[in-house]
């Protein structure tokens, strides 16, 4: 009997060709797995990125947040006002709103920023705040008629004008605002529009009947005409004391500029 | 390639670093082509409440800590690689539906949304080509 570390006097050496060999197939055996540990680490990040980006863009468009009117809303009852405009007469700043209800930079606005704005200018009678209804999204982005039936923005444009003839337009302006989700999306159909009448406090049937009789649609037809030939191309476009400012980022400092004498 | 990847996290940290800036004062906004006001004033410009700016800067912050560990073997080159395909083809995702929003939604086009989008997507791409070239490497 041999010990083990003794050779068996059959068993030769292995050659170094042999072992070479071996050596190669061990290097790719772990080149394999390696690249087989890599493919899953690989389409396990990438399963991830594309969950992560779909989760973002799911929360991102059905964010309830971005449509909720600010839990202090507009102080409206003590600042004098007439159909769209409110403010005082003699404000030395007069600023006009182009905007669309359909717009969701302009829900933005009106929601988030506005009713600040409204507080620390309007209310103190430095700023007179005018409204003209601008259906570009209807108009001009889906190509339909401004007369169309089905056109929404013109529908909710009228609807802002049916508010206003019960000196309710301000509080029905935020209300409209806050039940947007989309374009054309069923949002501004004259029956949504009479249940935001209802939800709003505002007569019901006078409501109605402005809106079926369509009793606005001409005045909707003049400011979108006075926003085109005012040069407005998106919205919301401010005019602050005839100074075009598109977009808000810009506003309240050229609210200031006008009120130091710019 | 090195200096190529660098240059990009740089200037894309850049622009993120300038996009959160003008999320919180937006008369610093410069804007030649486009309408960036309106991007940003937009109800996208935040997810949740935080700043879309905040998540591009995260990103860039995150591909650099990758680079920088990869650099110092702190983590496998190749774990790395396939790590920052990941992110950037996270982030491309992310700029592709975002760039869907300005034109299809907002319209409005950002500058420097735009530039930071293709930055990113450069970035995917040359992460990309290495990582094929790594696994090449694995395979032979």
């Amino acid at each position: 009997m041999t010990t083990p570390s003794t050779p068996s006097p059959r068993k030769k050496p292995a050659s170094p060709d042999r072992r070479s060999r071996r050596q190669a197939r061990a290097e790719e055996e772990a080149k394999r797995k390696r690249q087989k540990r890599l493919m899953t680490l690989l389409a396990a990040v990438l399963v991830v990125a594309v969950a992560g980006v779909t989760v973002f863009a799911i929360i991102n468009s059905r964010d309830e947040s971005k449509n909720t009117p600010l839990a202090s809303p507009m102080a409206l009852d003590q600042i004098p006002r007439s159909g769209m405009t409110i403010g005082a007469t003699d404000a030395p700043v007069t600023v006009i709103e182009y905007a669309d209800f359909q717009c969701p930079y302009c829900a933005n606005f009106a929601l988030q920023l506005e009713p600040e704005l409204i507080q620390n200018y309007v209310a103190t009678g430095k700023v007179r705040f005018e409204f003209q209804p601008l259906p570009i999204i209807s108009v001009d982005l889906k190509g339909k008629q401004i007369t169309d039936p089905s056109a929404e923005s013109v529908l909710a444009s009228e609807a802002g004008f049916c508010a206003a003839d019960q000196n309710t337009f301000w509080e029905f302006y935020s209300l409209l605002f806050s039940k947007q989700t989309g374009e054309e999306v069923g949002d501004f159909t004259l029956e949504k529009l009479i249940g935001y009448a209802k939800e709003g406090g505002l007569d019901v049937d006078a409501f109605t009947t402005c809106m079926t009789n369509r009793t606005h649609l001409q005045d909707v037809v003049d400011s979108y005409q006075r926003g085109k030939a005012a040069g407005v191309t998106g919205t919301p476009t401010f005019f602050v004391n005839g100074t075009k400012v598109l977009g808000y980022g810009q506003l309240e400092q050229t609210i200031q500029d006008k009120l130091n004498g710019g | 390639m090195d200096i190529a990847q660098w240059l990009l996290v740089a200037a894309g940290t850049a622009v993120a670093i300038y996009l959160v800036y003008v999320h919180y004062q937006a008369s610093a906004l410069v804007c030649g082509v486009g309408d960036c006001e309106t991007v940003q004033s937009s109800r996208y410009a935040e997810f949740a409440g935080i700043p879309i700016a905040w998540l591009g800067l995260a990103l860039y912050l995150a591909i650099a800590a990758l680079l920088a560990a990869r650099l110092r073997g702190l983590i496998e080159q190749d774990i790395a690689d396939v790590l920052l395909v990941g992110a950037t083809f996270a982030g491309t995702l992310a700029v592709a539906y975002l760039t869907y929003l300005e034109i299809w939604v907002i319209h409005a086009i950002c500058q420097w949304c735009v530039a930071f989008a293709i930055i990113t997507v450069a970035l995917f791409v040359l992460f990309a080509i290495r990582l094929t070239s790594t696994f090449a490497g694995a395979d032979r």
